[in-house]
């Protein structure tokens, strides 16, 4: 009999019923893609692996706030990873005003809050456009590839992407306006 | 509406505080929003990552998130135990005889990935169903609410202790047992215990000579009988003469002279190992110091480049800040050329900024020249060697040659030719 493996999604039910074996599948799967995230982020290998753990750790404690009717685990997942990633660089280079890491912190700034509605993704979709996704990407101008960069990356607020590239605030959010509508529209073109 | 200008930002996470509590705010209270496009960007946003070379964290990060696991569990359950010892018992008392593990057996839930080998196993799925027969019985005999048996000290393998440690370990036991008999030991008093004998040492199987024994020179009494009577005497003694004879000096002239030259070759020994001693540390410290030359000479190329990036990245600042931004591509013609060039313009402040990869480096009085063709007539740009793949390279023209449509040309020429277009032209564009 084969094992047909399970979906992102009825891991993530699993796991929000304290299923280990279903956390640890969801490790297999996500894990080497988060951790080339947080690396990006971060670029410390140890420091990158400990907050990898504490990614995980944070999905089997809070699995609760995930949306079950989404059935989106892979944006939730590595928006997770991305914003632990981030607030950890920003804390360690000590970038702006950052409050007491606490639970209700965590819930807020940390775990994903995403649309109600949003199309269904898991990692498997994500990993078979990847070469669609470069393209699009690879079609945006450099200027408006940088600001994301240092959005999603370098984990800098619009405010602080202005005071950097010395420009006005308001010019910044119409380059990631653009950015990303530009993405979006090189993306769909690109018939994904 | 203001909000829906927020989307991308958010999406992209890089909102600053007031404004991501406001679009939180909205999201977990379910206002009328532009969800779907919300729901897009987030989306896409989350694709990013998947462009990256994957890498694959260490075996040892699963084993740090069991870790983890455990010992918040392990948390949570001490703290439950003391908060709430009569819930505990409760619960223990409700499932009665069966054996813990009978309990979580039942309890877990079933898993169609039984095969993976998981050492996530063992993770608490609970902490009430989680609490074993023995820790129960220690809760309750903590807060007593079930009379505390007299329990029999836990069985530990001593260690074989050597027959002086043990009779040590016994000494020392009587000793804390009784409080009241120290001996008093009294420096005029020296106790056997306190000043062993003189005997002979045993170190790992060697047995070294009592030294308090030997004799030493000082130690000779004085004769007390002169040395003249001596011969007589021992004649008349044999004994006494062969007890002379066996302290008379054993050494001859040969003896002497073999103890001279092995001298001679101890102290060339010791010098030969003086000067390879002195050999091999001028090695290592010339090493040394050829590694701290090298690191200097790495650190100076560092600053330079970092200098010159520096250079380029406030041109690029500069670009970026002004108003007419100009993009041109430059491509070869031939397709072997692995060569390209991108050209950031500035129309308002007569800028330019070439990322360049990809050209070969010239040899002899060859040199790179950059030109713009602004509508009817060629002008020169800059000169430039290649220095590496892929490098930056700024400049400033005439604001009036930065138009849309203008071609740009990288040619390969001689450097003596100044001014003057040859035919090799390497990359071309046009300005857009």
């Amino acid at each position: 009999m084969t094992n047909i493996p399970s979906s992102d999604i009825d891991l993530m039910r699993r796991v929000a019923k304290h299923d280990s074996k279903a956390l640890e599948a969801l490790y297999n799967r996500y894990s080497s893609l988060l951790y080339t995230l947080i690396k990006k982020i971060v670029t410390e290998q140890s420091l990158a692996e400990e907050i990898l753990a504490d990614v995980f750790v944070i999905i089997w404690l809070k699995s609760d706030a995930f949306n079950f009717e989404a059935e989106n685990v892979y944006t939730w997942v590595i928006t997770l990873g991305r914003n632990k990633a981030v607030d950890k660089m920003r804390r360690n280079k000590l970038i702006g005003n950052m409050p007491e890491y606490t639970s209700e912190y965590e819930d807020k700034y940390i775990i994903p809050h995403l649309s109600q509605q949003i199309d269904a993704l898991d990692i498997k979709t994500a990993l078979n456009i990847k070469n669609s996704i470069e393209t699009a990407l690879n079609k945006l101008t450099d200027a408006q590839q940088y600001v994301i960069y240092l959005a999603y990356y370098e984990g800098l607020t619009e405010q602080e992407i202005a005071s950097k590239l010395n420009i006005p605030l308001q010019t910044v959010k119409s380059k990631i306006k653009i950015a990303l509508s530009n993405l979006k529209s090189n993306l769909i073109r690109g018939d994904v | 509406m203001e909000s829906k200008n927020l989307i991308h930002a958010y999406s992209l996470g890089c909102l600053g505080k007031e404004n991501f509590d406001e679009m939180v705010s909205i999201i977990d209270k379910k206002e009328l929003f532009e969800y779907q496009e919300l729901g897009e960007y987030q989306n896409l946003a989350a694709l990013l990552p998947a462009i990256l070379n994957m890498e694959m964290p260490s075996s040892e990060v699963k084993d740090k998130v069991a870790m983890k696991l455990y010992s918040l569990q392990e948390e949570l359950k001490k703290k439950t135990a003391i908060e709430t010892p009569e819930k505990l018992l409760a619960q223990h008392q409700k499932i009665n005889r069966q054996s813990a593990a009978e309990v979580l057996k039942t309890l877990a839930p079933e898993s169609d990935e039984d095969d993976i080998t998981s050492i996530f196993d063992n993770i608490p799925k609970n902490e009430i169903k989680q609490i074993s027969d023995d820790e129960i019985a220690t809760i309750e005999r903590e807060f007593q609410f079930v009379p505390s048996p007299v329990t029999k000290p836990e069985l530990i393998n001593i260690p074989e202790q050597t027959k002086e440690n043990q009779d040590n370990l016994h000494r020392n036991t009587i000793q804390d047992s009784d409080d009241t008999e120290f001996e008093v030991v009294s420096p005029n008093q020296p106790d056997a215990e306190l000043v062993p004998p003189p005997q002979q040492t045993e170190t790992k199987g060697h047995v070294i000579p009592d030294l308090s024994k030997e004799k030493t020179f000082e130690d000779i009494p004085q004769a007390s009988i002169p040395a003249y009577e001596l011969d007589k005497l021992m004649e008349q003694d044999p004994e006494l003469k062969l007890s002379r004879d066996k302290y008379k000096p054993k050494y001859t002239a040969e003896a002497r002279k073999r103890r001279s030259s092995g001298g001679v070759v101890l102290f060339i020994l010791f010098l030969f190992l003086l000067i390879a001693a002195s050999a091999a540390a001028y090695l290592k410290y010339t090493g040394v110091v050829k590694g701290y030359e090298n690191k200097i000479k790495e650190l100076n190329s560092e600053v330079v480049s970092l200098q010159t990036q520096l250079s380029n990245e406030e041109t690029m600042k500069s670009i970026m800040d002004s108003q007419g931004i100009f993009v041109a591509e430059l491509s070869s013609a031939d397709f072997n050329s692995k060569a390209e060039a991108k050209v950031f313009l500035s129309g308002e402040k007569g800028e330019a900024l070439f990322r360049l990869s990809g050209l070969p480096v010239l040899t002899g009085e060859g040199v790179y020249k950059i030109w713009i063709n602004p509508g009817n007539k060629l002008e020169y740009v800059v000169s430039f060697d290649a220095e590496g793949s892929p490098f930056m390279l700024t400049a400033t023209l005439s604001k009036e040659w930065i138009k849309s449509g203008a071609e740009i040309r990288i040619t390969e020429e001689i450097k003596t030719e100044a001014g003057r277009q040859g035919e090799k032209v390497v990359l071309q564009g046009t300005v857009r």
